[in-house]
């Protein structure tokens, strides 16, 4: 056992989130482009299985596949540890990475392909033409990959690897001073928050290129046929991050009986998992949402302010925010009311996870032409009317999109349910991760199953939504 | 959206006199049992938080202090005694003497009436019956310091959780001095320090190291799922085994203290004594003649370390910092 000390434990998280990012690249990349080329709500809904797993129920599974298959090929008990945690990770937020990247090859890859066909190999259009111009799509998964795997408290718990967000939990449960756990490698995380603020206000200057009218042709480019090489690779990332998982639990202890006594049991769990999940997405879409459209009308100052503290948000430990926000709510007697209510899960997620949709909003409003408004007013449209036709209808898939991811999140979050769930109100990520203390049980399986069906459908609803609403735009545009 | 959930009106339950809160790092399987039956009997419904494994007790402690000056909780249950002591040292206890029945051994209530305790663990040695006889298996902690056992024995992380109060608990018994000599011999040894007591019993299960220093409820629970392991209760000669108790707290000030009091009334009671002994935990009554599962016969007639839990929980904060220095430095 190594004592998490901060220097090691914060390199220990880097190096977790890099290795992690390379793995969900190499995964999320041609899943990514499959989607782009071709579409297909099917691909999507299952490329969503992975991301419904909650990562404590993610790492408890990829570790019994790789540790008791090692022992079972080699005849001793393997301990995979670093590259275990990096791959759990990567296996299960590697959408993050695919989905970005589908949609801005079917934005713009897509149409460079087809306009690019008669000029070259459609090889070298890909990897020289196409990929470069995917970069800004591909940096900016890849950073939220990054940020939510660096701040990732229970894949490195289950993996037993000293990482930053343990080292906080280590040193709170040994020493029980939150001064102490906040300062595990806060100045190195300063540095590296300064580095990746620096890196995204060079990636805002990038041109994106994307109006309405390309995503037009696209749409009719996206129809492209024959076989191609990510279609392969599509199929087997599907089935190694997802059916494989799926079959293990599946094929787990009990996991067809009992049934219905575990699913009573469970009840409440998962009513309160839900409604934390569904309470803390919206707060984080509303607090984006509203940024995101103060952020066109104000300065670089405010722009760079909500960057920082989006970006401090996340990548601080969930604890540490947590225990703030309690004492904060705590102190002045007028704010108590808020933290014995519902209300302070709006208010903790959407302070969490804000930057999420802040950022996919904003690239989209980056996106809509003034001109699409201007054409509305001259055509005599009141202000709702125009406000529907040109910024909602742009904004709703990505309001769609980032509520879901938000909401997927929060249903498999452990450090803010553990330190502000009210009495009698336990979420279903602190029901399954008290769960699996005793192993590999019926109620495990089960509840894991029952979770990543009922997230998938729901993803893939919000999804056919959003993007419907999409296409009908493309048409009417 | 947060401020119109909070003025609409939802809040945390509180106010009626049918609901106690209960804060408890009591793994939830077993709490969820007592809950029920309690809720049985009275009527009284029970909402619970629990803490997380991971968290061991972190939490809840957390919890409790930041809403000292307007306590959401009625009663604390935890799982041992050295955190309860400290919070009442905090002073969050409200005095709970008149609810304590006169068949508990004195010596699990506190003279101030802060807290109360029943139902023990023990700290136990495992061993793995195929690579280790019960003849040849160590019988005393200090026999885990000597060569036969170099590099085969395994010990949860000492800053943490139950084995963090058994090294305190040490320091208090054996001396500062001794103690420390203990833990640097161990470490000398090949001690693995893993992060918690159930990955000791798993270690030991799969042959991975022979024995190790872990809970008997981990224990009991591994015998249950057919593991090749056994307990042996160390220093029945000499100092006797470190025990640990459930423990609860009354919260002073908390919103319902009459079913606050029913709650800690029927926690204290045979029955519930009885329903954890049965558990796979195997919780050892702290009465004598509470009926218990035969497996439980054997460590009924346990010699407990003797050792004042007010001084290790006082001890526990600088203990840490000298098991840091010393293991991890």
């Amino acid at each position: 056992l190594a004592w998490p000390t901060g220097g090691k434990a914060f390199l220990l998280s880097i190096g977790l989130g890099a290795s992690g990012l390379v793995l969900a690249l190499l995964l999320g990349f041609p899943v990514g482009v499959h989607l782009g080329r071709r579409g297909g709500g099917v691909v999507a809904a299952l490329a969503l299985v992975p991301l419904a797993f909650p990562p404590q129920v993610s790492a408890y599974v990829w570790r019994f596949i790789l540790e008791d298959t090692a022992r079972f090929v080699g005849g001793a008990r393997a301990s995979w540890g670093f590259f275990g945690a990096a791959w759990t990770l990567a296996a299960t937020y590697w959408p993050l990475v695919a989905f970005p990247l589908a949609a801005g090859m079917r934005l713009r890859g897509s149409r460079l392909e087809q306009e690019l066909a008669t000029l070259a190999p459609a090889r070298a259009v890909f990897w020289r033409a196409v990929v470069p111009g995917l970069l800004p799509t591909l940096v900016a998964g890849g950073g939220v990959f990054f940020l939510l795997s660096f701040s990732n408290f229970a894949v490195p718990l289950m993996w037993n690897l000293p990482a930053q967000t343990v080292a906080v939990f280590a040193r709170l449960a040994a020493f029980y001073s939150p001064a102490e756990a906040a300062m595990v490698a806060l100045p190195l995380q300063v540095t590296v928050l300064l580095v990746s603020g620096a890196g995204l206000w060079w990636l805002s200057r990038r041109p994106y290129g994307l109006d309405l009218g390309e995503a037009q042709v696209a749409e009719r480019a996206g129809d492209v046929g024959g076989f191609r090489w990510e279609g392969v690779a599509t199929v087997l990332v599907l089935l190694v991050t997802g059916a494989v998982p799926l079959a293990a639990l599946v094929t787990g202890p009990g996991s067809l009986t009992m049934l219905r006594a575990n699913l009573l049991a469970g009840a409440s769990p998962y009513r309160w998992g839900l409604v934390l999940a569904t309470l803390g997405a919206t707060g984080a879409l509303a607090l984006g949402l509203v940024l995101a459209l103060l952020a066109r009308r104000c300065g670089r100052v405010f722009r760079g302010v909500v960057e920082v503290v989006g970006l401090v948000a996340l990548f601080v430990p969930a604890a540490v925010v947590s225990l703030v926000l309690a004492g904060a709510l705590e102190g002045p007697g007028w704010l108590s009311p808020l933290y014995d209510s519902l209300g302070v899960f709006p208010l903790a997620y959407g302070l969490r996870y804000f930057y999420i949709p802040y950022k996919t909003v904003g690239l989209v409003l980056r996106l809509e032409g003034r001109e699409h408004g201007e054409v509305a007013k001259l055509l005599g449209l009141g202000l709702l009317r125009r406000l529907e036709v040109t910024v909602w209808g742009v904004l709703r898939p990505a309001v769609a999109v980032s509520w879901l991811v938000v909401f997927t999140l929060v249903l498999g979050e452990l450090e803010i349910a553990t330190f502000l769930a009210q009495p009698g109100r336990q979420p279903v990520s602190v029901y399954l991760d008290n769960l699996m203390h005793y192993g590999w049980s019926a109620a495990v399986t089960q509840w894991t199953l029952i979770l990543v069906a009922g997230e998938v459908a729901l993803a893939w609803a919000t999804l056919a939504l959003g993007w419907g609403q999409w296409r009908r735009l493309v048409a009417r545009t | 959206l947060a401020g119109g959930l909070c003025a609409t009106g939802c809040r945390g339950k509180g106010g009626g006199a049918a609901e106690v809160v209960v804060y408890t790092s009591v793994d939830q399987v077993y709490a969820q049992d007592v809950f029920a039956r309690f809720t049985e009997r009275t009527g009284i419904r029970v909402s619970a938080v629990f803490d997380t494994e991971a968290g061991k007790t972190t939490g809840l402690y957390r919890r409790l202090l930041a809403e000292r000056s307007r306590p959401r909780a009625d009663v604390f249950w935890n799982n041992e005694l050295c955190r309860t002591i400290q919070l009442a040292a905090e002073g969050l206890a409200a005095d709970l003497s008149p609810l304590v029945p006169d068949d508990i051994p004195r010596r699990w209530v506190d003279p101030g009436g802060r807290w109360a305790a029943f139902s023990l663990r023990a700290r136990a040695i495992v061993y793995n019956t195929a690579m280790v006889t019960k003849e040849s298996a160590p019988k005393t902690l200090r026999e885990l310091t000597e060569e036969p056992w170099r590099g085969k024995v395994a010990m949860a992380n000492p800053l943490f959780g139950t084995t963090a109060s058994h090294v305190a608990a040490l320091c208090e018994v054996m001396g500062d001095e001794e103690a420390e000599n203990f833990l640097r011999a161990l470490k000398a040894n090949g001690v693995r320090l893993v992060e918690g007591n159930s990955v000791v019993r798993d270690l030991v299960a799969h042959g991975e190291v022979a024995v190790g220093l872990t809970d008997t409820d981990d224990i009991f629970s591994g015998i249950d799922n057919g593991s090749p392991i056994a307990l042996i209760l160390p220093d029945q000669e000499g100092m006797g085994t470190f025990v640990i108790p459930n423990s609860v707290l009354l919260v002073g000030g908390g919103p319902h203290p009459s079913s606050a009091e029913a709650f800690v009334r029927f926690l204290l009671s045979r029955e519930v004594e009885e329903l954890l002994a049965f558990t796979r935990a195997r919780q050892l009554p702290v009465r004598a003649d509470v009926p218990r599962p035969p497996e439980l016969a054997a460590v009924a007639s346990l010699r407990a370390m003797d050792v004042d839990y007010g001084k290790v929980a006082q001890r526990m904060p600088a203990v840490a910092r000298r098991v840091e220095q010393l293991l991890f430095r």
